[in-house]
């Protein structure tokens, strides 16, 4: 899936978010491996909850950019603009990268032990930092 | 406490946050104090996220300072500038900020407190998260 734009991010964090919930469901909760695995999905879940709200602010954000662009060129609305997009990129940088590092986190020291924990938390590592890369090359390409 | 200010309505957060940490450290880990201790982390974790947009909401206000300063050559130019941001940041703080104050509010509400110690935090919080919502619906007009 491509993620180049903010729209597609925040699909496939809606899409993570609904595959994250499936995965709890179908967990046994009276077994102990698969309860904990449940444990350290909601957490994760509950971080990707935030994310896709961040990501809702970054549309909104990358809206108003473009509508800022959009002024006949002249030196100050340009000038403003490039103020705006710095205080986007510590946005994406502070904010949101930084609930993402948490989810990677938490999936990393969780221990994940059932089968189907070990899977889901390999797959959604995997999603996760792909998310990562993108908003880190974003925020280089700016500097 | 005064929260006409960002800075203000950070710090009043933040507050909530210790609060709302340190209740949920302060409970033993025994059944009768499981439920308590479970939808205080949740409610805690809420609040983490409410003082992130919040944060976000200081940048936005910080940008919007610093382009005041630019210099445009002609007055109708600078205004039509500056209500792409003034409609930004009100979008923002209306479907981001209150609305994720709004979801820990209805969070907390929904939430199972067994002891009396639990029902007081709730009670507080719900109480603080009103006021924050109420200061945000005044200041930008929602």
């Amino acid at each position: 899936m491509e993620l180049s734009t903010a729209d597609r991010r925040h699909e496939f964090v809606g899409k993570m978010i609904e595959a994250a919930f499936k995965f709890m469901d179908s967990m046994d909760t009276e077994d102990s491996d698969e309860d904990m695995d449940w444990g350290g999905a909601e957490v994760v879940t509950d971080d990707l909850l935030a994310v896709e709200k961040m990501i809702e602010a970054e549309q909104i954000f990358l809206d108003t950019l473009a509508k800022m662009e959009s002024v006949p060129d002249r030196c100050e609305s340009a000038k403003c603009a490039l103020i705006f997009k710095d205080g986007l990129d510590e946005f994406v940088q502070n904010i949101l990268l930084g609930r993402l590092n948490h989810a990677a986190k938490i999936l990393d020291e969780w221990g994940f032990r059932s089968e189907r924990g070990i899977k889901f938390k390999d797959d959604f590592y995997d999603k996760i930092d792909s998310l990562i890369e993108i908003y880190q090359q974003y925020y280089d390409e700016d500097d | 406490m005064e929260l006409e200010t960002v800075e203000q309505r950070h710090a009043f957060i933040k507050k909530l946050v210790s609060e709302a940490f340190s209740f949920e450290d302060s409970l033993v880990h025994d059944s009768e104090h499981q439920d308590d201790w479970f939808s205080a982390l949740n409610t805690a974790e809420d609040l983490v996220v409410i003082e992130e947009f919040i944060r976000t909401e200081e940048i936005l206000l910080d940008a919007f300072a610093e382009m005041e300063d630019v210099p445009f050559a002609d007055e109708p130019g600078r205004k039509f500038f500056m209500s792409i941001v003034d409609a930004n940041l009100v979008t923002f703080v209306d479907e981001i900020l209150w609305d994720r104050i709004g979801y820990a509010f209805d969070n907390v509400h929904d939430r199972y407190f067994a002891t009396a110690e639990g029902i007081a935090f709730k009670k507080n919080m719900r109480d603080k998260l009103a006021t924050l919502m109420e200061t945000y619906e005044n200041i930008y007009d929602l």
